[in-house]
């Protein structure tokens, strides 16, 4: 069959519907797979055992010891963060110092250089050997072979590596991991009672000697502050990460489907009421009912099938286009191969369900028809009730969702549920703003009004066109505009005085000669501020229990480490709020807490709380709240305490500078003079933050104009559909006496108005969103980006005027007869 | 728009030939035809169907231009009008009825006759539109959509929209056409009587002699020429 015969132009709609729908759905299904395989294959590489026991201090060594036994393979894994030095480049790292036995499960994929092939080993790097990521190795511009300086020690790189089991961290980013013998730490000389730590025990095993060794941890004395964490949980929480994407992603799905069905049904009947008259003279000639239907679905099964390849087809080149997007979501970047196919098969089978449901009700219609009504003509608005057809719709929807999720298909019906709602509301919103408007449609200007009348004359289905049109702009602005405005708004922090470097882990005996040496660079260091790594042990005199505490913040703050500083003055810059901060000269033990952190843990005034440092504890009252303005980006703890209250305690002092670009260079080699010191680059952080959320925002992007277009698509056969008695009116228009000019605005401003209002809404909505978001989640001032904020509305509105101008066009061109001369409208119709 | 000049002929023909534009030779519908017609009269047009009374009365309004010949609506010279011009004149000066009743489907019965009063920017649209729709008997279906009319009241309607203007020449297209003998009647009934009552001129076209029968003036319409009707 050829082409042109198979789909005539007015079925063009409803091919493009079924390529959307097909398109939507297998590209969706195919970006969650790719999204769960990630998550998995993290989650194992995160974990690395059965069972792990966290500290923020070292094991201490009779435990270890104590641990082991012939059946039980654990190692340890220290973990911290510092600086690696080559030539002149330096760069913060995640060094993860691993055991003789690591990994106690799964391999570590090793690659001799960038574009080797990859080996799966079951062992750590030998003593003087590192492994590093390519991300590591370029931004140090090193090679396999060259030599790293780390703290005071040089080691070699000998491999590369992606994902090692439990290597591998939120921070990764911006803090690549670095795999190095756990035999070498004391080299480095950068672990003293003062740094902070994170020290894994890692284990696998029979299961009775994983709970034996868990109660160990539990029971040991002294008492050992561990966390215990078993796989089961690690992988509830990145299910919950998936979740998240999950929500959204079925936001976008239901959306374009729910919008490219109604397509698909509008299109379908427009296309049976062209359709039914035909029919109607081939029964009246005598053509039986049979063949007429089996003519007819031949044809329908052979649109649906071109519809569903192309849409397919279509479908996968989004996922790889998204994929391609997303490479920093996926730092392994070789994930394993994962067969497109089944995901494809199924949304096929889906789409095609919904393109051949959709069809039902218009064939029925057709085959209605008596060879009578050539005589008796029927108009097309006494078809069958517009209950009817939603009750259809309803039912076929419910169907298709059933064999999706048969077929295994992801989302939950919460999420779809809540994107219906959301869907709806736009709806019932954009419903109620039109009826409002329409009731006073002609107390005003009469081109207005009756534009406004026009507007309304399928007015559910406007509003769920305008509704969905609004929600797509709303978001597709939002994450190209308000979002990365915020990204700027971060940037923006950084005025020419702000620091924009971190010196961290300066040891008190540093500190003299490093003041000395960033003088004679004219680099002006922030006041240096001492940091204590402290554990909250009690409260007003009560020890802390950790597994009887039920607020969930309080109970990470009492597992882990935090980090407080002393002060003998108010930090410049902060306010309190609440309280009295201390004298200069106050021999009291107080403490002053940020706001927002005594909020979060459940902290009140006059409190006594009690922290440990290296064995040694003391105790301080709260005093005062303070407000901090962290974008000054000086030091500045959520705990500061008078300096009598730590005096000997171990700690590291940590300051910040503003680094003119010329002064980079030094700053990074900065670590090979004092080895303790870490140097954090912040513009370095901002700058990949920033490449994260584009890469991000544009994944969405992509996924969302499958969305637009299914709107948009709406947009058009709502103009469609109502084409002939459009066309009529026109006429009517012209005899009555209205100017061709006038009749030309009125289109214009009618078609023009559905885009301009969902674009305003849309737009508005998300700069309101994107204000919320810096405002009260990020403290941030908020700058949108205005050139996105007005494009939006323009574009959409002329979006919205080109597709309804086309929508028109049959009949336009039809006819200088029928548009421009008024003639037609005297004639019979 | 420029005054109207005040003249006793509302429509004035000269020698009009019209012939519908086709790929072969034009098919002559209307051959040398001449005509007045007395403001404030009401003048019938009879002829079979096919004979050419819609093309003429098309011709009338100026919505079509004749390939010979001139005609003046109302003083003006239509041919020597822009097309803007004519729809002006149409706008302020013409009223419609036509066969099928052409409602605007999405707008009331109210809004219907509004409609057109507002285009004019006309100060009383609403009240005007209210007793319009009241003398043709339709006051308590103001805010009812064309679809809920039967066809009978959509025709009433049409007949407010019409007079609620008041036009100088109203044109009606077989007004009666698609009506029951009942409707017919009344419709005919409320056609002459807000055509006496404003003073305005009636240019009907039909093929039925009883509607002919109550107009001042009658011409048959036969093979492309007028003549006096029996
Ligand atoms: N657009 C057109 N193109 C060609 N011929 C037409 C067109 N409209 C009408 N005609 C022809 O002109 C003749 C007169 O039509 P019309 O004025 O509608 O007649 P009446 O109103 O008297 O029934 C008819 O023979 C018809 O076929
Ligand atoms: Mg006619």
């Amino acid at each position: 069959m050829r082409w042109g015969r198979l789909f005539r132009p007015g079925e063009i709609p409803f091919l493009v519907g079924m390529i959307l729908v097909t398109a939507a759905l297998s590209s969706v299904t195919l970006l969650e797979g790719r999204f769960q395989q990630t998550l998995i294959r993290r989650t194992e590489a995160t974990f690395g055992g059965a069972l792990r026991l966290e500290r923020s201090e070292p094991f201490p060594a009779p435990f270890l010891k104590s641990v082991r036994g012939p059946l039980l393979k654990e190692t340890r894994l220290v973990r911290f963060p510092t600086v690696v030095v080559h030539g002149k480049e330096s760069h913060l790292v995640e060094l993860n110092a691993v055991g003789s036995n690591y990994p106690v499960v799964g391999t570590v994929a090793l690659r001799r250089s960038r574009s080797g092939g990859a080996v799966d080993l079951r062992r750590g790097p030998v003593p003087g050997h590192v492994w590093v990521t390519p991300e590591l190795l370029d931004a140090l511009k090193a090679k396999v072979g060259s030599r790293i300086t780390i703290g005071y020690a040089t080691f070699r790189i000998t491999a590369l590596f992606n994902l090692a089991p439990a290597i591998s961290s939120g921070l990764s980013l911006f803090a690549p991991p670095l795999i190095l013998n756990g035999v070498d730490l004391g080299r480095t000389r950068l672990t003293g009672t003062e740094s902070r730590i994170e020290d894994f025990l890692l284990a696998a095993g029979p299961a009775p000697l994983l709970a034996r060794l868990e109660r160990k941890a539990r029971t040991w004395h002294p008492a050992l502050d561990v966390r215990i964490v078993t796989a089961q949980e690690t992988r509830s929480r990145t299910e919950g990460a998936i979740g998240r994407a999950e929500r959204f992603l079925n936001l976008t799905i239901t959306g374009t489907l729910l919008l490219a069905f109604l397509a698909l049904l509008l299109s379908a009947w427009d296309q049976a009421r062209l359709e039914r008259p035909e029919v109607a003279l081939l029964r009246a000639w005598g053509l039986r009912r049979g063949p007429l239907l089996r003519y007819l679905t031949r044809r329908r099964l052979r649109q649906v099938g071109v519809g569903l390849s192309l849409g397919a087809g279509l479908g996968f080149g989004l996922y790889r286009l998204i994929a391609a997007l997303t490479t920093v979501l996926d730092p392994s970047g070789g994930l394993a191969p994962h067969s497109p196919w089944p995901g494809l098969a199924r949304s096929v089978v889906v789409a095609g369900l919904l393109a051949l449901a959709s069809l039902v009700p218009s064939w029925l219609w057709i085959l209605e028809t008596s060879p009578l009504e050539n005589f008796r003509p029927v108009s097309p608005t006494h078809s069958t009730p517009v209950w009817r057809r939603a009750l259809w719709a309803g039912f076929a929807l419910i169907v298709s969702y059933g064999v999706w999720t048969i077929l295994g298909g992801g989302g939950s019906l919460r999420y779809t549920a809540s994107a219906l709602a959301v869907l709806v509301g736009t709806t019932l919103i954009a419903f109620l703003m039109f009826s409002g408007l329409r009731r006073f449609a002609f107390q005003g200007p009469a081109d207005l009004g009756w534009v406004i009348a026009s507007l309304n004359r399928r007015s559910v289905l406007l509003s769920f066109t305008l509704g969905s049109l609004t929600l797509v702009v709303c978001l597709l602005t939002f994450l190209l505009g308000a979002r990365t405005s915020l990204f700027s708004g971060y940037q923006e922090m950084f005025s020419a005085k702000t620091p924009n470097w971190f010196l961290i882990g300066i040891e008190p005996g540093e500190q003299s000669g490093l003041a000395t040496a960033l003088a004679r660079h004219h680099l002006r260091p922030a006041p240096f501020a001492p940091l204590y790594i402290a554990r909250w042990i009690a409260l007003n005199g009560k020890k802390l229990d950790p597994s009887r505490i039920t607020n969930p913040r309080e109970r990470f703050w009492a597992l882990h480490d935090q980090s407080v500083s002393a002060a003998p003055v108010l930090p410049v810059g902060d306010r309190i709020v609440a309280g009295h901060f201390w004298r200069n000269d106050s021999n009291r033990h107080e403490a002053s807490l940020v706001r927002g952190f005594a909020r979060v843990s459940g902290s009140a005034l006059g409190e006594r709380l009690t922290y440990r440092i290296a064995g040694r504890e003391f105790t301080v009252r709260v005093t005062n709240f303070r407000h901090v303005r962290w974008d000054r980006m000086t030091p500045n703890f959520f705990v500061e305490v008078t300096p009598n209250a730590v005096v000997d305690l171990p700690h590291t002092e940590i300051t910040s500078l503003r680094a003119p670009p010329a002064a980079r260079g030094w700053l990074a080699r900065l670590p090979r003079l004092f080895p303790g010191v870490s140097t954090i680059d912040l513009d370095q952080i901002i700058r990949e933050l920033g490449r994260v959320l584009t890469q991000a925002s544009e994944a969405v992007s992509v996924l969302l104009a499958t969305t637009g277009v299914a709107a948009l698509l709406l947009a058009y056969l709502v103009v469609a559909v109502t084409r002939e008695e459009r066309a009529r009116e026109l006429t009517l228009f012209r005899t009555l006496g209205v100017r061709r000019r006038r009749i030309r605005t009125w289109l214009l401003l009618e078609f023009g108005l559905l885009g301009l209002i969902s674009g305003i809404l849309g737009s508005g909505a998300a700069g309101l969103l994107g204000a919320y978001e810096a405002q009260s989640l990020l403290h941030l001032r908020f700058h949108p980006d205005w050139q996105v904020l007005v494009l939006a509305p323009v574009v959409t509105t002329g979006f919205t005027l080109v597709l309804g101008l086309l929508a028109m066009a049959p009949a336009l061109w039809r006819a200088r007869s029928l548009y421009w001369r008024a003639l037609r409208a005297f004639q019979e119709l | 728009m420029t005054p109207m000049p005040a003249c006793p002929l509302a429509i004035e023909v000269q020698k009009v030939s019209y012939g519908y534009p086709t790929s072969g030779a034009p098919i002559e519908i209307l051959r040398e035809i001449d005509l007045s017609i007395e403001s404030g009269s009401s003048w019938g047009l009879l002829g079979v169907s096919g004979a050419g009374k819609t093309t003429l009365l098309a011709l009338l309004a100026g919505l079509e231009l004749p390939q010979a010949g001139s005609i003046r609506l109302l003083g003006h010279d239509l041919a020597t009008l822009t097309d803007d011009g004519r729809a002006d004149l149409r706008l302020q000066s013409v009223g419609f009825v036509f066969q099928t009743f052409h409602l605007l489907a999405s707008l009331t019965a109210l809004e219907n006759v509004v409609f057109p009063l507002r285009l004019r920017r006309l100060p009383d649209a609403v009240d005007r539109a209210r007793s319009a729709l009241t003398a043709v008997g339709l006051e308590h279906r103001l805010h009812h959509r064309p679809s809920a009319l039967s066809g009978g009241e959509q025709q009433r309607v049409a007949l407010a929209r019409a007079f609620a203007g008041s036009p100088r020449v109203l044109f009606a297209d077989e007004p009666t056409g698609n009506l029951d003998a009942g409707n017919a009647e009344r419709i005919t009934e409320l056609l002459f009587a807000l055509n006496a009552e404003q003073g305005s001129t009636l240019v009907l076209a039909t093929h039925d002699h009883r509607l002919v029968e109550r107009c001042k003036s009658c011409t048959v319409l036969e093979a492309g020429s007028l003549r006096a009707a029996a």
